[in-house]
């Protein structure tokens, strides 16, 4: 059974519900909102908003210098692994260096996806945390084919 | 709960994942030097390198772990493979450096 409207609610004048004695004297005018609330709803609502700060300048350029640096150094693992061996020919040895190689092999790829996930607006600490990559993974066992010139 | 029970898996496995390169420090520092001595050059054994060898995973391991604090289970998932796969490197560096090292005390 639909309920009939109270009287005074629906008499059609929503304005004056708005609006507060004294409104006139202060100089307000229309519905009040909270003071975070104004500010929301000036906002287009087809505006993204901010996901964070933005880059610092010059980010962009020095990662992709050490992208380029990091891709070396996965070549140079890639051609190191040929000069390793496992030096036991058992199976469970076997199978442990051909996973130590495989991961030695991401292992640039690995800390430089790393770092930049984890350090996206700071420029300083993803290039030190990319020049310490770069010393730790330098591929040592591909030496034998940098002194021999690719003949061994 | 969910996450901290996969971040509780995620440590796990990469703990027993890096107890591999943990292993072959320890057979390195066990073996390598009875067979420096065997050659008479038990004089060059690389201690400091076989020392590192057996330090470095448990160090990576805990330093992945203690970055990640805080951080999201995708982040600290990253950081647990390439702290694995950063330390497996560093294994085979280390068995490339051991016969530049020998050479260069040998020729010293």
């Amino acid at each position: 059974m639909a309920r009939d409207p109270e009287p005074g609610i629906d008499d059609g004048d929503d304005d004056a519900a708005l609006h507060w004695a004294g409104d006139e004297v202060t100089g307000r005018e229309g519905a009040r909102l909270p003071e975070g609330q104004a500010d929301v709803a000036e906002t287009p609502a087809d505006e993204p908003a901010p996901a964070g700060p933005p880059p610092r300048p010059g980010m962009a350029p020095l990662t992709g210098l050490f992208a380029l640096l990091y891709l070396v150094l996965t070549v140079g693992w890639i051609l190191g692994t040929g000069y390793t061996s496992a030096g036991a020919p058992d199976l469970w040895t076997q199978v442990a260096w051909q996973f130590g190689e495989f991961t030695a092999i991401i292992a640039a790829p690995l800390w430089f996806g790393t770092t930049v996930l984890l350090t996206p607006w700071r420029l300083g600490v993803r290039l030190g945390w990319l020049a310490l990559g770069t010393g730790v993974l330098l591929p040592w066992p591909v030496l034998p084919l940098l002194l021999t010139g690719g003949a061994a | 709960m969910r996450e901290r029970i996969a971040l509780l898996a995620a440590a796990i496995v990469f703990g027993l994942l890096h107890l591999i390169p943990l292993f072959q420090g320890i057979a390195n520092l066990v073996a390598l030097p009875a067979y420096y001595a065997q050659l008479g050059i038990g004089e060059h054994t690389p201690w400091w390198l076989l020392v590192l060898g057996v330090a470095l995973p448990p160090v990576a391991f805990t330093a992945a772990l203690l970055i990640g604090r805080g951080r999201i289970i995708s982040h600290r998932v990253a950081l647990l493979l390439a702290s694995l796969a950063t330390v497996n490197a560093l294994v085979l560096s280390a068995g490339a450096l051991a016969p530049i090292l020998l050479a260069f005390a040998a020729g010293a």
